[in-house]
């Protein structure tokens, strides 16, 4: 993926071993370790610009059912199994069903020179005994894959789309008007970065929530500028939001209405655009995989 | 006087003294004979129900037959149906091949995505991005096992596994 914005490619200059981006490969963060203390005072002393702080959480509900299969994998999945039996040998139970059958069929011919007492002696054969599995089966009826949630479109509960991944998503006052983002927190200094992403889930939805971060490197970042008014009265251009990715574990979300959470809801990735503005959903795009 | 007493004289060889055995002492002999018995069979018993160990297993004889005797009785596929298999994997290939690369793709751009938020953070702060670094052993005993074909049943009764009773009837 060619990063045509001057802006990144900066950045990623910044760091001076090259990461390749093989398919199979995990972020060595590591490398970053190998900085020598005199090439860190560089990068402190050039930013002009004055930034806050802030850490969210990505936190997802990840699937509970596999996907649908398409028509495509429908076919080849029933062709490859269809393929498979006709290239496997005959195993023990279908050798003796066959000679079974074959036995009951002479029986059955037979019957006259057979003597009465051996006539009609009740044998499980191997019919009865898959008749008796398909009924013992019959007896299990699965949960559907469609939940009540589903049905009812209730983007509160996790129920909904279970074949999906589902991001929390807040809805809070923030000057004065209402808008939908991850569960932020302001950096608090003391704090590490993951602890403030955690925090901000914590003090916003509760602390029975069970989930669990990755890592203590954010996944991606955001950063918004202020307008003229806000710069002038808090003296930053805007602030940088660092994400972190999170698993959902199971627990109730209750937002906090105190640190003004009005409402929250579980999102598919695909749905996330109806509830974040363009640039946010397309920051948020870049870590999702689907 | 010899000569009389050898006339009177009627038994053969000189006769054991019988002697009184203590019919509790009897008892006991035979109680110690069943006892030893019965030890044998337990042990015969216990034996039996140890199990064979596994380097002992011999296949079933049943499953020796030869390859050429389970030979399946496979119809001629039809012409049609050997095009339309022809025609399944090719399109498989370029489905799975899209598939793989997207995948890739999408790990790709998030992999490059954290790097870049991590020479963000550094921008900031040094303090932060060095604890950001920091290496999370917890990650190692991460395990998670795969989505389901349907979801888990709520409340579900789990049914009770087949066993044998041994309570004891008094």
């Amino acid at each position: 993926m060619k990063m045509s914005s001057s802006r990144t490619q900066a950045v990623l200059a910044a760091i001076p071993k090259l990461i390749k981006h093989r398919p199979s490969c995990l972020v060595r963060a590591s490398q970053h370790r190998n900085y020598s203390q005199s090439s860190a005072a560089k990068t402190t002393e050039a930013t002009a610009e004055k930034w806050g702080l802030a850490g969210a959480l990505y936190l997802e509900r990840l699937p509970v059912i596999t996907p649908k299969m398409t028509r495509l994998e429908q076919e080849y999945k029933e062709y490859k199994l269809q393929q498979e039996v006709e290239q496997s040998l005959l195993s023990e139970y279908e050798i003796t069903k066959k000679e079974e059958e074959e036995r009951l069929a002479i029986q059955k011919k037979n019957v006259l020179d057979t003597p009465l007492h051996l006539r009609n002696i009740p044998i499980q054969t191997m019919q009865d005994k898959e008749e008796l599995w398909s009924k013992e089966l019959a007896q299990f009826t699965p949960a559907d894959r469609e939940t009540e949630a589903d049905k009812s479109n209730d983007m509160r509960s996790t129920d909904r789309k279970l074949d999906q991944s589902l991001v929390l998503l807040l809805k809070q006052v923030v000057d004065g008007k209402e808008w939908w983002y991850l569960p932020t927190m302001n950096y608090t200094p003391g704090l590490s970065m993951r602890e403030v992403a955690e925090q901000a889930l914590t003090s916003n939805c509760g602390t029975d929530l069970k989930f669990r971060v990755f890592g203590n490197a954010p996944s991606g970042y955001q950063i918004k500028n202020y307008g003229r008014e806000k710069r002038e009265e808090t003296k930053l251009n805007g602030h940088k939001v660092f994400i972190y990715k999170a698993e959902y574990r199971g627990g109730p979300v209750i937002p906090n209405e105190d640190n003004s959470v009005l409402d929250y809801a579980w999102v598919t990735p695909k749905e996330l655009r109806q509830y974040l503005g363009r640039t946010t959903s397309r920051v948020l795009n870049k870590f999702i995989i689907y | 006087m010899a000569l009389s007493s050898f006339k009177q004289c009627n038994s053969a060889m000189p006769m054991k003294r019988k002697v009184k055995i203590d019919p509790r002492i009897i008892l006991e002999r035979e109680q110690k004979k069943k006892k030893k018995i019965e030890n044998e069979l337990m042990k015969l018993e216990r034996l039996e129900r140890t199990l064979k160990p596994v380097d002992e297993f011999d296949s079933q004889r049943r499953l020796k037959r030869v390859a050429s005797e389970r030979t399946r009785e496979n119809t001629e596929l039809t012409r049609e149906e050997k095009l339309k298999r022809f025609h399944l994997e090719k399109k498989w290939c370029v489905y799975s091949y899209k598939q793989y690369k997207a995948v890739c793709g999408q790990i790709n751009q998030a992999t490059k995505f954290a790097a870049e938020a991590l020479a963000e953070l550094r921008k900031e702060s040094e303090e932060l991005y060095v604890q950001a670094i920091q290496e999370d052993p917890s990650i190692l005993s991460y395990s998670k096992s795969g989505p389901t074909e349907t979801p888990p049943i709520k409340n579900y009764q789990f049914p009770d596994g087949e066993y044998n009773e041994v309570t004891k009837v008094w």
